[in-house]
């Protein structure tokens, strides 16, 4: 007969080891999950380092229009609510990036950039940073009017150029990029 | 007949009940170490996975050995939990005629030996290994984002590769041999570790099959059978057979027969074999041996005794042998575990058979409940939680069917005299006639015996019938009417002007027309939070239309509204009334998905039909 304290000491025992396992399982789940990309974050101003590239915000500024695909169209307005968020970010490294998606991040949502934009030559900037290392990159955004007051920056999703991106893998980078409009 | 539908139906419900109650106290006395084991089963599956993940873009073969070792621990804490749930009775198990112990109550690693290999078959055999496949699969994409899978997939695709198709046929030749002389092994050395390695060359076995050889028979062989003069003979043949047919059957009874054979079919066949395959893991368990087929056919042939036939046998085992491991493996301790069953008495059959399956219902009912308090949730949400909602059917659910399979076995021990630990030589004798644990004479009880499995068979089928109807599938439907929002998370639908005509008229002034119908819906979707996706579909009759203009999804970005119209060119035929389907995007695949449905009221056709083309964006 098993005395009751084992039994007591022995249930104890199990259950917190398997507590332990589904703690551990579920933090590596998590963890690795969210290893999809290296996440790295900087301040208002601050540059940041990603995929051998430097990154930093030069600023967010709202625009009512925006140069258009072609020279002779009109130029591009929001839709009636809305209004464009110009971003302009400087980036530099040794070479060129494999790709790089811009992202204006608002509290827990985020918007993708618009589509129809060709970048603004009066400006000097460059419209992908695919087309060199380095340069002056303007990205637009269109927001409704309502949310400007909580965009808190750009996040930059990027990863160095491979020669063959099929089999060749490389990590994705997350840039945080802190800033506000104005 | 009506006295035996009624005696049989309260017997199979006292033996529910018998059941029930047994299981609930084996399990409440066991409830610690089987609930650990179980959750160190999940922690070995999602552990291998996790790692698996890591690996599959650099180094893609190392996968298998990856979730091979992953399904070995797994089944080793199963079989770890089962050993609980029996050790009361197999202390009590029975000394053999020597006065030792029987071959039941052996020393856990001895039983992990003889059990895992067996065991390892079994699961493999009801497409288990596969979940460690499709949750590597989801996995990856998680990791390494969209396409993942695809790559993971194409590492192991014959079909594209010739080094991979001799690469795989090389493995999957070596390693069934590997596994059919550990197997051997196991029987010469008496020692554990043959069925312990043979167990994880099985689990290597069965994941090559499933990722590679499966395409290599399935799609390889079948390109090269189509490409030879041969297919030209096979097909000739079939049509001049299905020409000899004398008449084509009847529209509904053709139907019926695919409804039948599609549907019916494969839910009675798992809802029957699941639980045969739980009571044959945990006969296996308890140490039994269950013989090979080849013995069986051997005695019937020739009785003990036949020199001549002596020496035949060694030959004649050794070459049926060959063909017969399956049935040694997989079904040889499922009919057995079966009969056991059977000799108390079909009511115990349908008793246990229903309340197996019940258990594993209501774990997916438990999911289908999370689903719909998680809906509208994008991917990264459900891919954080599918982990811990598996700890419902891994754990909870598991630790119940299991306790129920030990119960069913025991109550078949002690009631009909089926011993569970015994020697081949048992083995056989089970598988001679048994007399029966029933009343009356031998012809009294032949045609009761016989109304009881009918009346058992049809309470299956019942069973398979009501699962169907009540699939509890992992699609949450959000039923809606035109021109009624349906809210969806931080999102909403609404579905507006249906149109029906012979033409479409653009903004432009361009106009297209058809032979057959265009059925024009106006969609408008409003996003409160991030970017939300639906996927447009009609449903009309039999047919599912896509859009015609390939329009892949109607999009809305936070704090937008965004509606137009979506096309579908429709047979004018087609019967009753068509529903609009939208399928939120962007959910993880094969867990959940939601999907907004809207059946249309169809207007009386027009020549032309107005157009909204282009997407109307617009702040709400």
């Amino acid at each position: 007969m098993t005395p009751l304290w084992l039994i007591r000491v022995r249930t104890l025992g199990f259950a917190l080891a398997a507590l332990l396992a589904v703690a551990g399982v579920g933090w590596l789940w998590t963890a690795r999950s969210h290893a999809r990309y290296i996440e790295v974050t900087a301040a208002p101003g601050a540059a940041a380092e990603a995929a051998g590239t430097t990154f930093r915000l030069e600023g967010l500024r709202l625009a009512d229009a925006i140069a258009p695909v072609y020279e002779w169209d009109d130029p591009l307005t929001p839709v009636a609510g809305a209004v464009f968020v110009v971003a302009r970010v400087a980036y530099s490294g040794p070479a060129t990036l494999g790709y790089c998606d811009f992202y204006l991040a608002g509290d827990g949502r985020e918007w993708a950039e618009f589509a129809y934009y060709r970048g603004s030559a009066e400006a000097g900037a460059v419209q992908s940073c695919l087309e060199g290392p380095a340069g002056t990159l303007e990205t637009v955004f269109e927001v409704p009017r309502a949310v400007v007051g909580e965009i808190a920056g750009v996040r930059v999703t990027t990863m160095p150029s491979t020669l063959d991106g099929g089999s060749d893998y490389a990590p994705e980078w997350d840039v945080h990029l802190a800033g506000t409009v104005g | 007949m009506l006295a035996t539908l009624n005696a049989t139906l309260r017997a199979s419900g006292g033996a529910l009940v018998t059941l029930g109650r047994d299981t609930a106290t084996r399990l409440a006395a066991q409830a610690a170490p089987v609930g650990a084991a179980l959750v160190f089963s999940w922690a070995a599956f999602y552990g291998s996975v996790v790692a698996c993940s890591e690996i599959v873009m650099t180094a893609p073969w190392l996968v298998i050995p990856c979730l091979a070792l992953g399904a070995v621990i797994g089944l080793a804490c199963v079989v770890y939990a089962l050993r609980c749930l029996l050790a009361r009775d197999l202390d009590d198990a029975p000394a053999d005629s020597n006065g030792g112990a029987a071959a039941g109550p052996q020393g856990f690693v001895a039983v992990l030996g003889a059990t895992l290999l067996p065991f390892m078959g079994l699961y493999a055999f009801f497409g288990t290994v596969s979940q460690y496949a499709r949750m590597t699969a989801l996995a990856a994409e998680a990791r390494y984002g969209l396409g993942a899978s695809a790559t993971m997939f194409e590492a192991f695709n014959p079909v594209h590769s010739v080094t991979v198709a001799l690469l795989a046929a090389g493995l999957v030749a070596v390693l069934y041999c590997l596994s059919d002389l550990l197997d051997w092994l196991g029987d010469r050395v008496q020692r554990p570790w043959p069925g312990l390695v043979g167990a994880f060359v099985s689990a290597l076995y069965a994941l090559i099959v499933l990722l590679a050889g499966s395409r290599l028979l399935g799609e390889k062989a079948k390109l090269f059978f189509a490409g030879r003069h041969m297919a030209d003979w096979w097909y000739g043949a079939r049509d001049f057979v299905r020409g000899l047919w004398p008449f084509h059957l009847p529209g509904w009874l053709a139907g019926a027969w695919d409804y039948l054979s599609g549907a019916v079919w494969p839910v009675f066949w798992d809802l029957l074999m699941q639980p045969l395959m739980w009571l044959a893991l945990a006969a296996l368990v308890t140490g039994r041996k269950f013989g090979k087929v080849e013995d069986l056919l051997e005695r019937r042939l020739h009785p003990p005794g036949d020199a001549v036939a002596k020496a035949a046998k060694k030959v004649r085992g050794e070459i049926t042998g060959r063909f017969t491991g399956t049935l040694n493996s997989k079904v040889l301790p499922m009919w057995h575990s079966f009969k056991a069953l059977r000799r108390v008495g079909w009511p115990l059959v349908g008793a246990y058979v229903i309340g197996f399956n019940a258990l594993g219902w209501a774990g997916d009912g438990l999911w289908w409940v999370a689903f719909r308090l998680g809906s509208g949730r994008a991917g990264d949400f459900w891919y954080g939680v599918v982990p811990f909602l598996d700890l419902v059917p891994q754990v909870l659910v598991r630790a119940c069917q299991l306790a129920l399979a030990v119960t069913a076995l025991v109550l078949a021990h002690r009631v009909s005299g089926f011993v569970p630990w015994s020697e081949p030589e048992a083995a056989a004798a089970d598988s001679e006639p048994a007399a029966e644990a029933e009343p009356g004479s031998e012809a009294e009880a032949a045609p009761r015996r016989r109304g009881q499995a009918l009346v058992v068979g049809a309470l299956v089928v019942a069973f398979s019938l009501a699962r169907l109807a009540w699939p509890l599938s992992s699609e949450v439907v959000h039923r809606g009417a035109p021109g009624e929002p349906v809210t969806l998370g931080d999102a909403q639908v609404a579905v507006t002007d249906v149109r029906l005509g012979s033409a479409l008229l653009n903004e432009a002034g361009e106009s297209v027309t058809t032979d057959r119908r265009f059925l024009v819906v106006h969609v408008a979707v409003t996003s409160f939070a991030g970017g939300f996706y639906l996927e447009p579909a009609l449903v009309w009759g039999d047919r599912t239309y896509t859009p015609i203009d390939g329009l892949q999804t109607v999009a809305a970005t936070a704090g937008f509204r965004v509606s137009r119209d979506v096309v579908f060119e429709v047979a004018p035929d087609d019967p009753g009334e068509p529903v609009l389907r939208l399928a939120q995007k962007g959910q993880v695949i094969g867990v959940v998905q939601d999907v907004v449905a809207v059946p249309l009221a169809v207007p009386a056709a027009t020549a032309v039909v107005g157009w909204q083309e282009k997407a109307l964006e617009e702040v709400p």
